[in-house]
């Protein structure tokens, strides 16, 4: 049968005949090759071109499928959520620790010191893979259909997403008393929306495209106080990119801190004012103590958090505000 | 074709400054005009004009007009999008290293500037649309015309939140605009548009999770959608689908939806050659990137690409030399030794 030109390429022969060897980088972003996220890998991929490496990007709008590629060796690299990388890195994992970095104010310098100091360098040593880079991708917010229950006390016995392949908010959900619904991302902004789920623990970002306000509605609230920092990691295989592309590679990621908050706080921006509830002096009291137990046990018990990168985000939470009450203590 | 009626249509009611009349004389004499065309750059030269004539008739009545107008305008800023697109790839590919990247970052700064302005004037004519005949809940839609009106408004409510995220969110089109535009294609009759409202309406479902029935295989409908929209010579359902293969990183897809493509049958010709030229155009450039990714330079003309090594087929001489593994030519220079190259200038 005739074909058109574009029809009847051979693409099997293309990827047969590539003039250059490239480092494939698979690519996790829910909205897939139009998404901010992977904006911002195709902007790290042509900068990566200065630092001798030649970067292919593939989009995944799936991020397990992302990270089994990555894990099947059919990626060089994989840009996903630092929990859904924790298998892999656990020190880089605890930056999304929660309660760990409470202002996006704060996330800039923690971010930026971590990735530009070389003291801090084995922290994305992470043996056969080395994190090449960490950006933020928006605080995750506790979203209710009744802002009555806009306090940690008031969730017990509530419905509460969870997602399988994150602990911390497993346990969350189990120190709060809250009732953990299996959920992902195709799931859990129509469960909201239709009632099945009573609260969310989710990025700004997701209020929009999964229109968030039938859920809301006319008594839901979204409270000010994030609940963690979710963040966007680079992994790569050792020996796939050259020699001392890992630091050239976070110290420009830590430059573009501001690109991604550009698009996060676009984000935030859309949600209408009346959505936020600011929590009482007593309710954010609750919720730091709350976090601060969830991040001792998940370091401790869970053995999910790295214990050296809590102490660093505890001396950052303290010298921003030497008056919390963590700062008396030795705990972390 | 004929010469499009628009220009002296335009004119006549701009100076007349009835935008009933204006609406009246784009549905019925322009869009059957420019429909007929497979000629993108008339269509973008039409928007671009059509923009500023109309926008100086009391611009509150006259939406059906603008709305198409503004939404054929889209065309020429996302072709020069594209364009930058490419060359950033081609920076990539082929600069010298330390030029690769200040070469590939200025063009897709400027790819994004372009994909901005898309998204604005698509924003415009989905905008001019809404107004015209409202969203899902109302469908105004009274004729024949004035479905193909809004179509087109359809259509560019999802380029308009297409080109905006290769913008890097520069115009703030709502992420939510592709579901919202899933929604009013109900107000379409499928088969009336050759598949292009399921196409669409598969294409949000598919993109953003959650947003479909749960019972529905988004990539399923668009399978079908597009199979509708060949059986019509309309390529719009299937680059629908292409773009949304791509967009998820589907690869093997990309390249199925690519080969399985109908050729322009010259015995049916498509009922709207305008929209099917734009998704064989879209898809052009869908090739183009494969292309550059593959062989560092854009898909080449007809008739045919470079098949694989691979595929080239058997030896057609039975693999024995029928030289006796000897220089063919006897081993003489028929033609001497060559000079040598000359030597550079002394300094």
């Amino acid at each position: 049968m005739q074909r058109l030109l574009l029809a009847s390429l051979s693409f099997l022969a293309l990827a047969a005949a590539s003039p250059a060897q490239a480092a494939s980088v698979c690519v996790y972003d829910p909205a897939g090759r139009t998404g901010f996220m992977y904006k911002m890998a195709e902007s790290w991929a042509i900068n990566a071109a200065s630092w001798g490496a030649r970067v292919e990007l593939r989009p995944y709008t799936d991020e397990a499928t992302a990270v089994n590629d990555f894990t099947a060796g059919s990626c060089d690299g994989v840009m996903a959520s630092g929990v859904r990388l924790q298998r892999y890195n656990p020190a880089t994992y605890t930056v999304e620790a929660v309660g760990g970095v409470p202002s996006y104010d704060l996330l800039k310098p923690v971010l930026s010191t971590l990735q530009t100091k070389a003291a801090y360098t084995p922290m994305f040593d992470a043996g056969e893979y080395e994190t090449v880079g960490i950006w933020p991708l928006g605080a995750v917010y506790v979203m209710v259909r009744d802002r009555s229950l806009a306090s940690i006390g008031a969730l017990s016995g509530k419905r509460i997403a969870s997602l399988d392949y994150d602990k911390a908010s497993a346990l969350a959900i189990s120190r709060m008393g809250g009732v953990g619904v299996s959920a992902d991302l195709a799931t859990l902004g129509p469960a909201f929306n239709n009632g099945e789920l009573d609260v969310l623990f989710l990025p700004a970002t997701a209020y929009t495209p999964f229109e968030l306000w039938h859920g809301l509605g006319d008594k839901g609230g979204i409270i000010t106080t994030p609940l963690l920092q979710v963040t966007y990691q680079v992994l790569i295989h050792d020996g796939k990119f050259p020699e001392g592309f890992g630091t050239k590679s976070r110290t420009w990621v830590a430059g573009d801190f501001d690109t991604a908050m550009k698009s996060i706080k676009a984000a935030e921006a859309e949600v209408p004012a009346k959505y936020w509830v600011k929590p009482t002096d007593s309710a954010q009291t609750e919720l730091e103590g709350f976090a601060q137990k969830l991040r001792l046990e998940l370091r401790d018990q869970s053995k999910a958090y790295d214990g050296r990168v809590l102490s660093l985000l505890k001396k950052a939470r303290c010298n921003a505000d030497p008056a919390r009450a963590e700062c008396a203590q030795s705990l972390e | 074709m004929r010469p499009l009626p628009l220009l002296p249509a335009l004119l006549l009611l701009t100076s007349t400054g009835c935008a009933g009349a204006l609406n009246r004389a784009v549905k019925r004499r322009t869009i059957p005009e420019l429909s007929q065309t497979r000629d993108l750059g008339v269509a973008c030269a039409f928007g671009e004009v059509g923009v500023a004539a109309a926008a100086t008739v009391s611009g509150q009545h006259s939406q059906q007009a603008l709305s198409v107008a503004w939404t054929m305008s889209g065309l020429c800023t996302e072709e020069q999008a594209w364009e930058e697109e490419l060359g950033s790839r081609l920076a990539l590919a082929h600069m010298p290293e330390e030029a690769r990247t200040p070469a590939a970052t200025d063009a897709r700064l400027a790819a994004e500037r372009g994909h901005a302005e898309a998204a604005r004037r698509y924003q415009q004519g989905y905008q001019d649309a809404l107004v015209a005949y409202g969203g899902a809940e109302d469908c105004k839609l009274r004729s024949d015309a004035d479905e193909g009106v809004y179509l087109l408004g359809l259509m560019a409510g999802l380029l308009a939140q297409v080109n905006d995220g290769q913008a890097d969110g520069a115009v703030g089109i709502p992420l939510n605009q592709l579901v919202e535009v899933a929604r009013a294609t109900d107000c379409l009759d499928d088969a009336r548009w050759w598949g292009i409202p399921s196409a669409a309406r598969f294409a949000a479902w598919a993109t953003v999770p959650g947003s479909g029935p749960t019972e529905v295989d988004p990539w399923q409908g668009l399978s079908q959608a597009a199979a509708r929209g060949d059986a019509a010579g309309q390529g719009i359902p299937r680059a629908l689908w292409l773009f949304t293969a791509a967009n998820a990183g589907n690869s093997d897809l990309v390249r199925s939806i690519l080969d399985g493509w109908p050729a322009l049958d010259p015995a049916q010709p498509p009922q709207w050659p305008l929209l099917d030229a734009y998704a064989r155009h879209l898809a052009r450039h869908e090739a183009d990137l494969l292309w550059i990714a593959a062989e560092g330079h854009r898909a080449p003309a007809p008739p045919a690409p470079p098949a694989p090594p691979a595929a080239r087929g058997a030896d057609p001489f039975g693999s024995t030399d029928p030289f006796g593994g000897t220089e063919p030519f006897g081993g003489t220079e028929p033609f001497g030794t060559p000079p040598d190259p000359p030597a550079p200038p002394s300094e």
